[in-house]
């Protein structure tokens, strides 16, 4: 019985279902972060506009139509606006909390790294890799190398949109220190813009092995498993 | 016209421009606001808040990450 018989088929699908998720988590909190900004700067703007009408109030300046009470008694406004001001900056630093634990889920969401098969481990890469990403996935990449004991890592870059000499350095970095922990990295999911790029700044990438897509990525793993597996003796 | 300024270092947005706004009911029409902030919108945060309440951003300076604004009332 062969390695691939043993496991069910590796569920590309569901994966790639989890990274369209991953993705779409990040621009839902991209969105919610502008909204909070434009919306806090709303209120803002309407307090400001109150703590105005109370200024003129004060100079005596506002309309006549302006209620009995508000003309009467403006020290007790400026208390209320304050109490209000106060809450309001309550309120913006409970959200800011929240956008900064969604930030802190967001970075987690980016750098997945996920066992798709004994031996193997995938990291789907979304989005752009500077120095500073490039150490965080470096580091999270080789802890699970050590804790799963892992043989094969498929370094997925079909999320990247962007890669230029410095990206490129920083995948033959992170696939040289899986190597000298022992394990083989495959680089997939290439996009043909990426490829033509990689070709124009003169990338070499010649020391690794490139595949299409994460499942020619497996089978390269599951072939590679089943050639290194000791042969069975032959019955007579 | 008085010159009065405020430190709002270390606050983030909108806080700054509350900061401003309580500032109102103090301010006479001439007088002049100095707002020091480091928040990374701030700059257009205050364009904004000096378009709708009807004042003159007369100024802004970067040092660094701080941006120091003068406003006319």
């Amino acid at each position: 019985m062969s390695t691939t018989d043993q496991h069910s088929e590796p569920d590309v699908a569901s994966m790639m279902r989890e990274l369209d998720q991953s993705r779409a988590a990040l621009a839902e909190a991209r969105r919610l972060e502008e909204a909070f900004h434009t919306s806090s700067m709303d209120v803002a703007l309407v307090i400001s506009e109150c703590f105005q009408a109370l200024a003129e109030v004060r100079q005596g300046n506002l309309d006549a139509q302006v209620s009995e009470h508000v003309l009467t008694s403006p020290d007790e406004l400026l208390a209320n606006f304050g109490k209000l001001l106060n809450d309001t900056i309550k309120d913006l630093k409970v959200q800011m909390d929240l956008v900064k634990r969604q930030a802190l889920a967001i970075q987690e969401l980016s750098t997945p790294v996920l066992q798709i098969w004994n031996d193997v481990l995938a990291l789907p890469v979304i989005g752009t890799v500077d120095t500073r990403r490039a150490a965080e996935i470096m580091e999270r990449l080789l802890a699970e190398v050590v804790i799963r004991k892992s043989k094969f890592v498929i370094l997925d870059i079909t999320g990247v949109e962007i890669v230029d000499t410095k990206t490129a350095d920083h995948f033959l970095k992170l696939i040289k220190a899986a190597a000298l922990l022992g394990t083989k990295c495959i680089l997939t999911g290439i996009r043909p813009a990426v490829a033509q790029t990689l070709v124009e700044i003169g990338v070499d990438l010649s020391s690794i092995t490139t595949l299409r897509d994460l499942q020619a990525g497996l089978r390269e793993c599951l072939q590679d498993m089943q050639k290194s597996r000791p042969k069975e003796p032959v019955a007579h | 016209m008085a010159e009065k300024s405020i430190d709002a270092k270390g606050l983030r947005c909108p806080q700054p421009v509350l900061k401003i706004a309580a500032k109102l009911p103090e301010m006479k029409a001439g007088d002049i606001l100095i707002v020091e902030a480091d928040c990374p919108t701030f700059e257009d945060d205050v364009r904004k808040w000096c378009d709708r309440m009807k004042k003159t951003l007369l100024a802004v300076n970067t040092v660094g990450s701080a941006k120091t604004v003068r406003i006319q009332f």
